[in-house]
């Protein structure tokens, strides 16, 4: 896949520093780059087995056995509707938010970086509301746009 | 000493004082009942004591005085042995609730309780001017004793109370000196014995327990997990290790689940409190006595079933129990008494709450159930007594002839039956008129592992709860033709007569169109049936599965919120080889499927009784087979059979004459085949050996005009499907009814329902010989003139048996399997074809009362001669089969009867024509 390196970019904020920086933990759906606020992440792992749940909507993919707690399996790609076609595996990022274990299903994990508040900007208006009810805003890294998803408007969605 | 007052210690002392509060409180009103009891009133003083101890030590004046002033008044009593009076021992009560309220009051200071001075004032003035009055000794007291004293020091309290204690003369000076050394001997044997308890016991947090418990429900998922790899290599040691992994987890899930136990009587004995003041302020006087205090369930189990019992208990209070004169009229003993039992039980802890009162009446029930429209007058007359008494859980019915401040609160039976189900248990309910009410609570002893059927559809699993399970039924494939049908596209099940519908997961879970579904199902049942049949409010339904896989014991792991919309699960487990199955909710996929909706539970009440019986093969009948002291097998037809029981010799009594057992809180007369037949036993009536005593004789509980029987005999052996007719008996013996070959052998049909006549006297000897000399002309005229009988029945037991009677009499039967079939062949006849219909009662789609009602609308059958033939014979019934136009009311299988009833009637119409 020829997705961008992160690790050059990773200093940038760094050095152009505020006392105001949050640590995102970044991954890929469909080539395209997102983050979550690492402090709502539990853990990252790989491709587990997934129980499907019967009469779910499409993008609950199921749920996993997470060392005997029970996470549910949510696939961004079809959260976005998105219509690529999916990889074989996925990989999770696991966040817990109001006692709720969800393991968002993403196509590859980034790095974890660390921006300044100074790069963020609201999600723009033309971006299709089909994604952007689940964002938060942009932040404005060098040769990237990341996109930061809200664990909270993930679950508000399936509490629908 | 105020270093050691910790917020952890005064936390204590409110654990301490409540806990002494509620002991206390249940002494009184066990003294209330006792009267005199010179233990009790050393429990009460002991305790009353150290509450007043430790309320100084901590700077609770007031709390202090008021237990110093309950601490006096109870001394003269525990002295000198003096009766207790009832006023006295309301104000001791009501000095208990105002402690347990101060205590609140300064436990969470936030909630504001405010009890001012006048309030303890009042209470303990007139405390001790009930006891004054009680002992007629001046006790004490000055007011100024009681003034509040504020901002306290420590020790000035406890010298001030000192101080009252020996300066102002509160008490006689004999008694004080003894209240001294009885008090300081008193808290020798106190701190003695806490000393003893905290070496044994220690405090624990809840929330402690709780974790300990859900880290267990995961080592027994690792567990589960290593046995399973295990299993599945060849590793001696590796399974000799996982075996031993296995057993000490088990044991230390057990051990754990322990701790969380709690003795039922934590909340039982709250009621006798609680039973006291409702009587008291019911004007009635109740007992409440409890039985199986000890029986331990785990934490939140008791408090969940807290409430509902209380509404039981309010309930059998205000509605059950009557006032006095009532009890009178009915020459009951005044006091009503109430029994709260509590056992274990394979697994689940039965709790019983039982009643002397009026019981529930079955008609006021029935038409409250129609005036509310919950179900109709046809329904109504269709329903058992038992399946009545079900219509108190449906929702907003209540039967209080008025709302009072008691029960009428606008909760009903449906809340205490939901809160039950809720945490898996289950509710049954049992009256006699007048006698009194029995209402049984099922619960498990834990939430946290049930017991689950795990079965297979397409490549998931799924976990059903055993709770809800009845049975499985597997259709081969041989079968299917005949078994499984389709009714309207819904795949439907004749399950031992009964019409079951069938729920397919096809349907369910991939939402396929009914067509669709039932396209698959008919492909699957190629293959044979896996069906499940799981019980709901409206009765049961089967869930058509792949593969039924095991039974295991599951750790319930709740689903995130937003899977409740999907009805259908409740939980999620994971499985020995580490991977998620979701757990189904049973009532969620009845929802889903709309079976509450298409049957409403009272069509289905009656749908149920209406099909109950029938049978779909009418060429067959169920034989139960079973062996007495004699050579060759005996049976009965299984149709008759209510129940089979095992009782052992113990629990047999003697009343009279008769041999008895308790049988579900009434008395079951037995009877011995043996004795009625006249076989002796080999060894002769040798006196029963000790072996003998815990010997379990097998009964046939079989029903008769509403009572139950005891039928024994000596082994049950199986149950047989005959297809062969019963034929006569060799020779005439009362008692029994023919032979009927079963398999190879020939075995000996028991008439058991002249059996219980036989026993019971109850056979009308006069009627019999009337009807063994019935006029011979008549009979003449009669075998002369043959009549043509129309026979709607269901019960292919009956069907032969009337049928056989009636054609050795020369007349012509025709059979109908049902009301609607009867009517059919009526309307269908030629004018005169019938002389006579002769009708069931119970019987699958026209019962035989809307089956005579709708005859006898029709003109031209306005006059034939109808005969109702029915083991239905309340009052109620026979006045109802007048009504809707029979002739003649008879008892089944009372063949003399039946033959005269036919001959009246012919003879009648003779004259008539």
């Amino acid at each position: 896949m020829s997705e961008p390196s992160l690790t050059s970019n990773q200093e940038a904020p760094k050095s152009a520093e505020n006392r105001d920086t949050v640590q995102f933990s970044t991954f890929f759906v469909s080539g395209r780059l997102y983050g979550i606020d690492v402090s709502s992440v539990q853990e990252v792992t790989k491709s587990l087995p997934i129980t499907e749940v019967p009469l779910a909507p499409n993008y609950i993919h199921g749920l996993i056995n997470l060392r005997g707690q029970i996470a549910t399996a949510v696939s961004l790609r079809d959260l976005f509707e998105l219509k690529d076609p999916a990889p074989n595996e996925f990989m999770n990022v696991v966040c817990r938010l109001d006692g709720v274990l969800i393991s968002l299903l993403v196509d590859e994990i980034g790095d974890v970086i660390e921006l300044s508040q100074n790069s963020f900007e609201p999600t723009p208006d033309t971006i299709s509301p089909k994604v952007a009810k689940f964002m938060d805003g942009i932040y404005k890294i060098p040769g990237h746009l990341l996109s930061i998803i809200e664990v909270k408007r993930v679950l508000g969605v399936l509490n629908e | 000493m105020s270093e050691l007052l910790t917020p952890e210690s005064y936390q204590e002392f409110y654990a301490e004082c409540e806990e002494i509060i509620a002991r206390v409180s249940q002494y009184l009103t066990e003294m209330d009942k006792n009267k005199q009891n010179a233990t009790l009133i050393d429990s009460v003083y002991r305790d009353i004591h150290t509450i007043k101890g430790s309320a100084q030590l901590f700077g609770f004046s007031e709390i202090g005085k008021i237990a110093h002033a309950m601490e006096a008044s109870l001394e003269p009593a525990r002295r000198r042995n003096i009766p207790l009076s009832p006023d006295w021992m309301d104000c001791l009560l009501s000095c208990l609730d105002l402690i347990e309220r101060l205590i609140k009051a300064k436990k969470d200071p936030i909630l504001g309780y405010k009890i001012d001075q006048d309030t303890i004032y009042l209470t303990v003035s007139h405390l001790i001017e009930a006891a004054t009055r009680n002992f007629k000794t001046d006790l004490f007291v000055t007011k100024d004793f009681f003034v509040p004293i504020e901002t306290p020091d420590r020790r000035q309290i406890s010298q001030s109370s000192e101080s009252l204690l020996s300066d102002h003369s509160l008490l006689s000076p004999e008694t004080q000196t003894h209240s001294q050394n009885s008090a300081q001997s008193r808290e020798k044997e106190e701190t003695s014995s806490t000393n003893k308890e905290s070496a044994s016991t220690i405090r624990v947090q809840v929330t402690l327990l709780d974790r300990l418990m859900n880290l267990v429900g995961e080592m027994v998922l690792v567990r589960n997990q290593v046995l399973q790899y295990s299993h599945d290599h060849e590793d001696f040691t590796l399974l000799n290790l996982s075996q031993k992994l296995d057993l000490v987890t088990s044991e230390l899930q057990e051990e754990v689940m322990k701790t969380r136990m709690q003795p039922i009587g934590t909340i039982l004995s709250k009621f006798t409190r609680f039973v006291r003041d409702l009587a008291r302020d019911l004007n009635k006087t109740i007992e409440i006595s409890i039985e199986g205090a000890e029986t331990e369930l785990d934490k939140t189990l008791i408090e969940a079933i807290k409430d509902p019992l209380t509404h039981i208990i309010r309930n059998a209070c205000d509605h059950g129990i009557e006032d006095a004169e009532e009890r009178r009229k009915f020459s009951k003993a005044p006091t009503g008494k109430i029994l709260v039992s509590s056992l274990q039980e394979s697994g689940q802890v039965v709790v019983e709450i039982l009643d002397d009162g009026r019981g529930l009446d079955p008609k006021k029930l029935l038409s409250k159930a129609i005036e509310k429209k919950f179900i109709s007058q046809e329904q109504a007359q269709l329903l058992s007594d038992r399946e009545i008494f079900q219509l108190i859980f449906i929702p907003g019915f209540s039967t209080a002839d008025k709302v009072n401040p008691v029960s009428g609160r606008g909760v009903g039976m449906d809340v205490v039956k939901t809160n039950i189900e809720k945490i898996g248990g289950t509710v049954e309910i049992k009256s006699e008129l007048n006698r009194g009410t029995c209402i049984r609570l099922r619960i498990p002893l834990t939430l946290a592992i049930v017991p689950a059927l795990i079965v297979r559809f397409k490549n998931n699993r799924f976990a059903i709860p055993q709770v809800k399970l009845l049975e499985l039924v597997r259709v081969d494939a041989s079968e299917t033709q005949n078994k499984l049908e389709f009714l309207q596209g819904k795949p439907v099940f004749r399950l031992r007569g009964n019409l079951l519908p069938l729920v397919s997961l096809d349907e369910i879970i991939e939402e396929k169109s009914a067509d669709a579904s039932q396209e698959s199902l008919k492909r699957q049942t190629e293959n044979g049936v896996n069906i499940i049949v799981l019980a709901t409010d409206s009765g049961p339904f089967g869930l058509i599965v792949d593969e039924i896989l095991d039974t295991a014991d599951i750790v319930v792991k709740p689903l995130a919120k937003f899977f409740r919309k999907l009805m259908i699960y409740s939980g999620a487990t994971i499985m020995g080889d580490g991977s998620v199955s979701l757990i189904f909710d049973v009532l969620g996929i009845a929802a889903k499927a709309n079976l509450n909706q298409n049957r409403s539970r009272n069509q289905e009440l009656g749908t149920r009784i209406q099909t109950r019986g029938s049978q779909n093969q009418p060429e067959t009948q169920e034989m139960l087979l079973f062996s007495l002291k004699s050579d060759g097998n005996f049976t009965i037809p299984l149709c008759l059979v209510q129940r089979l029981e095992e009782f052992s010799r113990q629990e047999i009594e003697v009343s009279g004459r008769h041999r008895i057992v308790q049988y579900r809180d009434a008395v079951l007369p037995l009877i011995s085949l043996n004795q009625v037949l006249g076989f002796s036993a080999p060894e002769g009536e040798s006196p029963p050996t000790a072996q003998a005593e815990s010997e379990k004789v097998p009964i046939i509980v079989i029903q008769k005009r509403n009572r139950l029987y005891g039928i024994e005999v000596d082994r049950i052996i199986d149950i047989f499907l005959a297809d062969r007719e019963i034929e006569d008996p060799i020779r005439e013996t009362p008692g029994i009814l023919g032979n009927i070959i079963l398999g190879n052998e020939v075995s000996t049909v028991i008439d058991v329902l002249s059996v219980i006549d036989l026993m019971t006297g109850q056979v009308d000897s006069k009627k019999e010989s009337h009807a063994r000399e019935a006029p011979q002309a008549l009979k003449e005229l009669m075998t002369s003139k043959p009549l043509r009988i129309l026979f709607a029945e269901d019960t292919i037991f009956f069907v032969k048996q009337v049928s056989k009677i009636l054609t050795s009499q020369g007349h012509h039967v025709t059979h109908a399997g049902d009301g609607a079939q009867a009517l059919e062949i009526l309307e269908k006849s030629r004018p005169g074809e019938f002389d006579l219909v002769l009708s069931d009662i119970e019987m699958p789609k026209l019962n035989g009362f809307q089956l005579a009602q709708k005859i006898r609308s029709l003109k031209e059958f306005s006059g034939i001669p109808m005969i109702a033939l029915t083991t239905r014979m309340r009052e109620s019934d026979i006045e109802r089969g007048k009504n809707v136009g029979f002739n003649r009311y008879i008892e089944k299988l009372k063949s003399d009867q039946l033959i005269e009833a036919i001959q009246e009637i012919s003879h009648e119409r003779t004259l008539s024509h």
